[in-house]
């Protein structure tokens, strides 16, 4: 694991095109940013506060009517790769699952990079409904940045995602293995000592994350996961992050309440020495 | 009144002449209530949205043949049943998606394997469904006295606890039957925390691998000739319950293609 960065830089990332079963992830940064006010920080498992003495910036650099992706892609990599240029490790939040893209992109091109995707899909579609920058595409594209990459918890594919998967021999563990035992943490050991983490809320149970607009039944639990987490960071110098498609609404304060506790964890995770 | 239904994120439908497995969802709605309507359309719309692909088995629905209709007019329940009877006939595999277990009580024609959380007299007969053939009643946790009490003694009852904790007494009930059987499933079966199909929750069902394995077991046991979904009439559109229908709904298409069915 590499040094602590100097600072934190959480980047509100609220663009949402391409969702389809249901809308609402555009809202998902500034709930999350409000919930982040308002909540004590104290994280038992951490045994502290994992906020405090971090140094931290909250960057909005654009707002929900960005509705080109590559524009966006290209305004959230400027801000990526500036904070990593000044030695920050930033935590981007979504808005829908392809505003991923311009941060591993940025972290790409700062050196070789492994990509550890938490997610219920397998986001490896070419293109879908015609449209290569949809959320159901963003792995694919970023296996097109020639990164190496790890799916966990996945448990919804179409054929020709399956088939790349096993062509490309890609690294994908189902959700129900997540539960079954720990043998596919070994799978860390074969990425680049880089790593980029992207958090799909719908990796998680429904049960524990309703608020998600394509849930999948069978996901991973809170705890299992964190426990992963502590392994990956332990091992890997996790050089940025980020939290998507949460879909706020009446009634899924949980799904709000387990984000912004997932942004902490991993802020604590990455400053192991501060508070 | 019949709609031909999109079944499946970008894939296409067979047709009714060359599939094997036939969706039937017996609507109230109209063709035009897709993406709007309550109960089986919901389920059938929500199918849409998910990928067509069962990781399980490695296989598509589509690979077998999945051919999908509403049913409507003024008794849908009926007119599917006559569909399902005619697609048995043509040698096709029929699962009928409905509001409630009126649907099982007019389908099942072999010994039955029902995977309920809970037994009343509300919508149908059920005491006297469970008694017609041969009976598995699990998964069950709730239900009104009289209907307790007037479940046939050849009703095998197997509670959500013991199917949870203890599945191999599912399993020895299974191996009593000898030819494949008919499986209703009601989404009620399902706890809560995974599905909130309907307004009466009662705690303590199967998770979803619960329900996913209890299906299997049918499957690789007797076998299946027939089945329905039901439990769907509180099912709002574009709810996670619609997309847990239509998740049920792959996973017996999913077994069919793996060739387990009866």
């Amino acid at each position: 694991m590499s040094d602590a960065p100097a600072n934190l830089g959480i980047v509100a990332l609220p663009f949402e095109v391409s969702t389809s079963f249901r809308k609402g992830t555009s809202q998902g940064p500034e709930a999350i940013l409000e919930e982040f006010d308002r909540l004590d920080h104290f994280d038992f498992r951490l045994g502290r506060d994992p906020f405090r003495g971090v140094p931290r910036t909250i960057v909005k650099p654009h707002g929900p009517e960005i509705i080109d992706p590559r524009i966006e892609q290209a305004v959230a990599g400027r801000v990526a790769g500036e904070l990593l240029d000044n030695g920050g490790f930033p935590i981007s939040l979504g808005g829908e699952h392809t505003v991923s893209l311009g941060p591993v992109r940025a972290a790409r091109t700062r050196g070789e990079l492994g990509v550890v995707q938490l997610d219920a899909h397998s986001d490896l579609r070419d293109a879908y409904e015609g449209n290569p920058l949809s959320h159901a595409c963003v792995m694919r594209r970023v296996l097109d940045m020639d990164c190496r990459t790890l799916g966990l918890g996945i448990r919804s594919m179409c054929r020709e995602e399956a088939d790349l998967i096993a062509r490309r021999g890609l690294d994908v563990v189902p959700a129900r293995e997540i539960t079954a035992g720990r043998d596919w943490w070994r799978l860390v050991d074969g990425l680049p000592e880089r790593v980029y983490l992207t958090v799909d809320l719908d990796y998680f149970d429904p049960a524990d994350v309703p608020a998600v607009g394509t849930p999948e039944p069978g996901g991973p639990a809170w705890d299992e996961t964190l426990a992963f987490l502590e392994h990956l960071f332990s091992t890997k110098n996790v050089v940025a992050a980020d939290i998507v498609e949460l879909m706020p609404g009446p009634g899924d304060e949980s799904s709000l309440r387990l984000a912004v506790r997932l942004l902490g964890f991993i802020t604590g995770l990455r400053f192991p020495r501060a508070g | 009144m019949t709609l031909t239904i999109d079944f499946g994120f970008s894939d296409s439908s067979a047709s009714w002449t060359d599939a094997y497995l036939a969706l039937l969802f017996a609507c109230r709605a109209q063709p035009g209530d897709v993406g709007r309507a309550s109960g089986p359309l919901a389920v059938a719309d929500a199918s849409r949205f998910i990928e067509l692909f069962e990781m399980q088995v490695g296989l598509s629905p589509l690979d077998i043949g999945t051919y999908a209709e509403a049913v409507g007019g003024d008794d849908p329940v009926e007119t599917a049943v006559a569909r399902a009877t005619e697609a048995r006939t043509r040698g096709m595999f029929p699962i009928i998606v409905g509001d409630d277990r009126r649907v099982t009580e007019r389908h099942s024609a072999e010994p039955l394997v029902a995977l309920w959380g809970k037994v009343g007299r509300i919508e149908a007969d059920e005491t006297a469904l469970l008694g017609r053939h041969p009976a598995i009643l699990a998964g069950v946790r709730a239900a009104t006295n009289n209907a307790f009490q007037a479940i046939p003694q050849t009703v095998t009852i197997i509670t959500a606890r013991t199917l949870i904790e203890q599945r191999e007494i599912f399993r020895e009930a299974l191996s009593r039957f000898k030819d494949p059987v008919h499986l209703s499933i009601d989404l009620d079966v399902l706890s809560p925390a995974v599905a909130q199909t309907s307004r009466s929750l009662e705690p303590g069902g199967l998770s979803w691998y619960g329900l996913m394995d209890a299906i299997e077991m049918v499957f690789q046991g007797p076998g299946v000739a027939a089945a329905d979904l039901v439990g769907t009439g509180q099912v709002g559109p574009r709810t996670p319950a619609a997309l847990m229908g239509s998740q049920v709904l792959l996973r017996l298409a999913g077994l069919l293609a793996a060739g387990l069915g009866g």
